[in-house]
């Protein structure tokens, strides 16, 4: 018997065969690789509630919960353009606009939060832990001079 | 410069220099023939003295610039070593000295800059200076011949061998300088092969045995190595390991624990003595089999530039996503992971530098678990990371050895509790075995004095640190 999922108090929560309800996040184990893959719910103390080889294995509502949390924790809008990149206070503000609309974020340490995937995409992530991608071979020159100062 | 580096840029700058001046310089002195085969003479006399000159200098030049690019050299060491140390200097009230001391390194380089430059423009100079003659010689020669009746020789024809002198001198005085250079580069070039074509010291043997998979009975015989002639660092170690137990390696640094391993692993081969697995020699068993066996849990873990995925996959490159999860887990490392913005695809970085050293441990016994091999080596597996993670280390640990023949090192003698049988080395000699009660309860064996000195040690430190 599988653990339901259902959102209790605007919180996703875990109802585990046995136990009592728990609130988790729930995480993919490869969004890369394999984004349909295998899902984990971590509770607040980080450790696992559950595990499911794929969202076939939930009943259909807490698939649909499941699904909408997903979509929400690895929303990653395209930055299609960058407008600035100035450094501030030591954080890089950025101004962008990307496949949601014009965003503006803050991002620190691009060591650790600017990662180059080998498929030529560059993931960024704020200070906030939004996440945006950057498909580098599509920017325009004046988006390549922005980024080539923090690259 | 390395010697792939000065062979490189051989190969991209020297190579075609060489072919274009030599093809120039050719077809120059054939112009020169054509116009006046008098005159050309005159022109090609200094080039003896041009080739000697630049071949005198350069041998005197090239010191010099090795010499100026350690000055330079000396002079950044100095900064960075201030501005690195910079607490430490001022703590110290170093400031004046080492101020002095990177005075005294630039002083150093502009000496060498300026004896450098005084060489080379002398160089330059006196070479301009025998090309000047074999000038003058032209235009002396040909301004008597000029105008004389009976001589076919136009102003034209001076012009045009003047202008031609220079082109011919100019890749005169740098070709001795290529081939200094090019001395140099095939030298380098011999060094660079010489690597290349070293043979592995130790190789299988032709009879060699595949190996499935052993029990991991060890057996070290009247083991003697030593790195340098006449300087054993094992004399004579013999001990044995049942299988599926863990023996714990305890000694001074230098005592040669990390030589045994490295000759379990066959990184070396004994000078005399035998070292049994399953009762067969090692020297007997095929290495890439034998390497397979055994497992390695090191301080510094090496973990490659990819994800997580793929460096606990290094151990068993055909493995599941399901046998890496269940590796993790017995390893304590599958909620970090998960708890990463990109679980198991989370890339690592270079050597692991976006990991903890304690996330970069337990990955590696990770790797450790699902590569199963029935033998393994933990080299100081906890000693670089804190109390609190060390706890969750031991407890994947502890995991990782059940029913493999287990060889560990460790500094903390406390986290040797779990090996059921101590050796104890001491200058490349075994002096104790035993468990470690048994050997505690020697108040004067070395175990006991050993863990006396780290008790001692710890309680200095933690009176010295005390909040």
């Amino acid at each position: 018997m599988s653990c339901r999922l259902s959102l209790l108090n605007g919180r996703l929560t875990a109802h585990p065969p046995t136990g009592e309800p728990i609130a988790v996040r729930l995480l993919r184990a490869t969004p890369r690789t394999d984004p349909g893959g295998p899902l984990s719910a971590l509770d607040h103390k980080k450790r696992e509630v559950w595990w499911w080889n794929s969202l076939d294995e939930l009943d259909p509502e807490s698939r649909t919960v499941a699904e909408h949390d997903l979509a929400e924790r690895y929303h990653e809008p395209g930055i299609v353009r960058i407008v600035r990149i100035e450094a501030l206070f030591g954080g890089w503000h950025w101004e962008v606009e990307t496949s949601a609309g014009p965003r503006r974020f803050v991002l620190r340490n691009p060591d650790r939060t600017l990662d180059q995937q080998d498929d030529g995409r560059l993931l960024v992530r704020d200070v906030l832990g939004n996440r945006y991608v950057i498909r580098v071979q599509q920017l325009d020159p004046a988006s390549l001079e922005e980024l080539s100062q923090i690259r | 410069m390395n010697d792939t580096g000065e062979l490189n840029q051989f190969l991209v700058e020297g190579v075609p220099y060489i072919i274009t001046n030599a093809l120039s310089f050719v077809a120059i002195a054939a112009i020169l023939l054509s116009i006046d085969s008098g005159l050309a003479l005159l022109v090609f006399l200094p080039v003896p003295f041009l080739l000697l000159g630049g071949s005198f200098f350069w041998s005197r030049l090239r010191p010099l610039f090795h010499r100026q690019g350690a000055a330079v050299g000396r002079m950044h060491a100095e900064l960075s070593e201030s501005l690195h140390g910079i607490r430490a200097v001022k703590a110290g009230v170093q400031e004046a000295r080492r101020d002095r001391a990177f005075a005294n390194a630039a002083e150093g380089w502009m000496a060498m800059r300026v004896r450098l430059d005084r060489t080379f423009n002398g160089f330059s100079e006196g070479m301009m200076c025998v090309m000047s003659i074999g000038v003058a010689l032209v235009w002396w020669s040909a301004a008597r011949r000029i105008g004389v009746a009976g001589s076919d020789f136009t102003t034209g024809d001076l012009l045009a061998f003047v202008g031609y002198i220079w082109m011919f001198y100019g890749p005169l005085q740098w070709f001795t300088a290529v081939f200094n250079w090019m001395t140099h580069a095939i030298t380098g070039a011999e060094r660079i092969f010489a690597v290349l074509d070293e043979q592995p010291e130790i190789v299988d043997a032709p009879n060699a045995m595949p190996v499935e998979r052993l029990r991991g009975a060890l057996e070290f015989r009247d083991v003697r190595f030593s790195y340098e002639r006449g300087k054993e660092v094992l004399k004579g170690v013999t001990f044995t390991v049942e299988p599926g137990t863990m023996v714990g390696l305890v000694g001074r640094s230098g005592s040669g624990k990390s030589t045994i391993i490295s000759l379990l692993a066959r990184f070396h081969e004994p000078d005399a003595g035998r070292i049994l697995l399953d009762g067969v020699e090692l020297s007997g068993l095929r290495l890439a089999d034998l390497r397979r066996q055994i497992g390695v849990v090191m301080q510094e873990p090496f973990l490659f530039n990819g994800s997580i995925l793929d460096n606990i996959r290094f151990a068993k490159p055909e493995a599941t996503l399901a046998e890496v999860v269940r590796a993790a887990r017995a390893a304590r490392a599958h909620e970090f992971i998960l708890d990463k913005d990109d679980g198991y695809d989370t890339l690592v970085g270079e050597g692991g530098v976006k990991l903890s050293g304690g996330e970069k441990q337990r990955i590696s016994i990770a790797r450790a678990i699902l590569g199963d091999p029935p033998l393994l080596i933990l080299d100081e597996a906890t000693s670089a990371v804190d109390s609190e993670t060390e706890h969750g280390i031991q407890e994947a640990i502890a995991t990782l050895i059940r029913g493999r023949t287990t060889i560990a090192i460790a500094h903390r003698l406390a986290t040797l509790r779990d090996a059921q049988r101590l050796v104890v080395v001491e200058d490349g000699v075994i002096v104790e075995e035993g468990s470690h009660e048994e050997l505690l309860a020697k108040t004067d064996g070395h175990f006991a004095k050993l863990v006396k000195l780290q008790h001692d040690n710890n309680r200095i430190r933690d009176t010295v640190f005390a909040p």
